[in-house]
């Protein structure tokens, strides 16, 4: 049998073009603000986080707090290396390896990088004060939000 | 800016609410766990006696007015005796950091109420320590801590204008007095003269989502059952047999409703590929094949052709 003429391949070719021109025009006007995309997810996924806190692991973690100018980034990465585990009590597990799995993803570029030969001069993470997980967590939002102010100023 | 579809003729009665902000200032008032921690200093000689110095001082309530002005405020008329606390603040900055007086002090009833601090004097990402103090005792003092990021108050949005684009949609635009403009979140909600409440955010963002996507969804099944019609003909009914004789005068594609390039691709192709095949000559016999080919050549490739047969 012979197949029928191209005209079905012809519509689907032009669905799939404009599908794919849609598609690339909300790419790259989204480039330009991965960064402030990932700092509001992960403020949302520690929001998410604090209503899990009486299942996480009540140990003390480094939290950052007061960091010094240009410190931002390495206190962040402080935050990211921090042993936060769920306390597999409560049924939450999933959620919340889920949610720390996401906060441990690496940051996009930001124009507030160009400053890294300050990081040298940072404190290290077990210099900050350790706090047990709902502090953590209070510390880690308040950085996130400095974060992104630096990031539009 | 914002377009919706809105009935034209209903009243519609704005508000715009900041996302989790407002004027009411039961919203941000200050908690113990987030906002603010609070210690207090006092003393007392004589254990369970009643004394000044072990009254608690009122909580101070800060709050950050779009960023340009900070009033530090506290409740001067809960003192038993009317007295003018005096208000220290700092910012605390790698486990240390500098107290210094208020310098511009709020008055209610000729006594300290309040402490109105400057834009320049306003660091919303560090720590802000304030410090409450009787200065007839020295030892009765309160040490609060904020994270003045999360007391701001923006002014309310600006200049809303109602533009109508057609019969049925409305575009909403509005200016921020905020410095940062990308700080800010708003919320829309309207109302009709129909309708009892202010329609309700997530059915709204619901609505916006779901309908376009459901429809393109709804337009892409139905593209793919059309495609899949095409290709299965009707079959026709017996009854509508005459119709073929008399009113499509044997045009068997027009009565059955097949396209005749569909019709055409359902005819059977018989052509097949013939090609025929020559022996190999045995070793050592010298003979031509047609065309005068060389003896050398152990195999001859024929060419193959197609015989198509006539329907």
């Amino acid at each position: 049998m012979r197949s029928s003429p191209g005209n079905m391949e012809r519509i689907a070719i032009c669905l799939m073009v404009i599908f794919l021109g849609t598609m690339a025009h909300k790419s790259s006007s989204q480039r330009q603000d991965r960064f402030m995309i990932r700092m509001s997810q992960l403020i949302d996924i520690v929001d998410r986080l604090k209503n899990y806190v009486n299942d996480l692991d009540p140990a003390i973690l480094p939290a950052p707090e007061d960091v010094k100018e240009h410190c931002e980034h390495s206190a962040f990465a402080c935050f990211q290396e921090a042993k936060l585990k769920s306390a597999n009590t409560g049924g939450n597990e999933k959620i919340i390896s889920i949610l720390i799995k996401q906060l441990k993803r690496k940051l996009p570029p930001s124009n507030t990088d160009k400053r890294k030969k300050h990081r040298q001069t940072c404190h290290s993470c077990d210099s900050y004060e350790k706090k047990p997980p709902r502090e953590f967590l209070e510390r880690m939002k308040s950085l996130l939000q400095k974060m992104i102010h630096q990031h539009l100023s | 800016m914002l377009k919706l579809s809105l009935p034209l003729r209903s009243f519609f009665l704005l508000q715009l609410p900041l996302l989790g902000v407002g004027l009411n200032s039961t919203v941000l008032k200050p908690s113990g766990n987030e906002d603010s921690t609070a210690v207090s200093f006092s003393t007392s000689e004589t254990p369970g006696s009643l004394n000044i110095s072990t009254l608690p001082l009122p909580e101070v309530q800060c709050f950050v007015f779009n960023g340009e002005y900070m009033n530090c405020t506290w409740n001067s008329s809960s003192e038993p005796q009317p007295t003018n606390l005096t208000l220290r603040y700092g910012y605390k900055n790698s486990d240390n950091y500098k107290v210094q007086e208020c310098g511009h002090y709020l008055f209610s009833k000729e006594l300290t109420s309040g402490c109105w601090l400057q834009e320049n004097e306003i660091r919303l990402y560090e720590t802000f320590v304030v410090r409450l103090q009787d200065p007839r005792e020295p030892r009765r003092q309160m040490e609060q801590k904020l994270k003045l990021q999360n007391l701001v108050i923006p002014w309310a949005p600006e200049n809303l204008t109602l533009r109508n684009l057609s019969e049925s949609q409305l575009e909403l635009s509005w200016k921020n007095r905020y410095a940062l403009d990308r700080c800010l979140q708003h919320l829309v909600q309207y109302r009709s003269d129909w309708d009892s409440s202010w329609t309700n955010p997530w059915l709204f963002i619901t609505k916006a989502v779901l309908i376009p996507v459901g429809s393109m969804g709804l337009i892409i099944s139905l593209f793919f059952v059309y495609c899949w019609l095409e290709r299965m003909p009707r079959i026709p009914t017996l009854k509508n047999l005459e119709d073929l004789v008399t009113e499509y005068h044997g045009n068997f594609s027009a009565w059955s409703g097949v396209s005749k390039g569909l019709a055409e691709s359902l005819q059977p192709d018989y052509s097949e590929r013939l090609c025929h095949v020559s022996e190999i000559p045995p070793k050592g016999e010298a003979q031509e094949g047609p065309g005068g080919s060389s003896c050398n050549q152990p195999y001859r490739a024929s060419p193959c052709y197609t015989l198509k047969s006539k329907t």
